[in-house]
């Protein structure tokens, strides 16, 4: 039997914005829009690895302060099914950084990709009282 | 937006669109992603990835994504077969 705590986990941060990509139905948070998976530079993910949960969460909200409104997580393996690819991308910042990219030759993922893993995502973290600003 | 019956939900990317999305009750999934030229048209049926339509319409054309949001919402599902669509696809 595997380790199921280190099934490649993948978290992505809700950057504060107005609207942000959070879906909401009724006063209730129901998930995330495709948008959080747009971006024309390559979504960026933090690979989970060796830490826990909670390591992970804490790192992503102390680099990210107040920018960051929430916190969602996906499995390595959601991103697979899409046919997209997880491209490991370690910085300065964080040596778990990694890009999820259409294809090794494409980094725009395609629309049906963005719904698919959003879809994928479940909310880890989730400050809604972090204010926007311009 | 003003010319939609039905408003949706919308929402910013990271390459400098904007999204307009709508969902029915069984899942199925409209969205138009608003560029400085092209509006890019997604339709998933019953979140069936594999059965999902794109298509782009220029800007221009914006009055066809009133039309197209009326179809969705009232279950018109024979995307190949919807005129509206292809009398302004770009």
């Amino acid at each position: 039997m595997g380790d199921f705590n280190n099934i490649g986990k993948l978290y992505r941060v809700i950057k504060r914005s107005k609207p942000d990509t959070i879906k909401r139905r009724n006063g209730k948070i129901i998930g995330v829009s495709s948008a959080l998976f747009k971006d024309e530079k390559g979504v960026s993910v933090d690979q989970k690895k060796e830490r826990t949960e909670t390591e992970t969460i804490d790192e992503l909200k102390n680099f990210f302060d107040k920018r960051s409104k929430g916190i969602v997580s996906l499995l390595e393996s959601d991103v697979t099914d899409t046919e997209a690819v997880l491209i490991p991308k370690p910085s300065v910042y964080s040596p778990y950084h990694a890009e999820i990219h259409k294809s090794h030759k494409e980094i725009l993922l395609d629309d049906v990709q963005a719904l698919q893993l959003a879809d994928s995502c479940n909310f880890v973290f989730l400050d809604e009282n972090v204010q926007w600003t311009k | 937006m003003l010319l939609l019956d039905y408003q949706p939900e919308i929402y910013p990317t990271g390459r400098r669109t904007i999204q307009m999305e709508y969902e029915k009750a069984d899942r199925s999934y409209l969205e138009f992603e608003i560029g400085q030229e092209k509006i890019k048209v997604l339709k998933v049926p019953k979140r069936q990835y594999k059965n999902a339509r794109q298509h782009e319409i220029l800007v221009s054309n914006y009055k066809a994504l009133s039309k197209i949001v009326n179809e969705f919402i009232g279950g018109i599902d024979e995307w190949e077969t919807s005129t509206t669509l292809a009398s302004y696809i770009a």
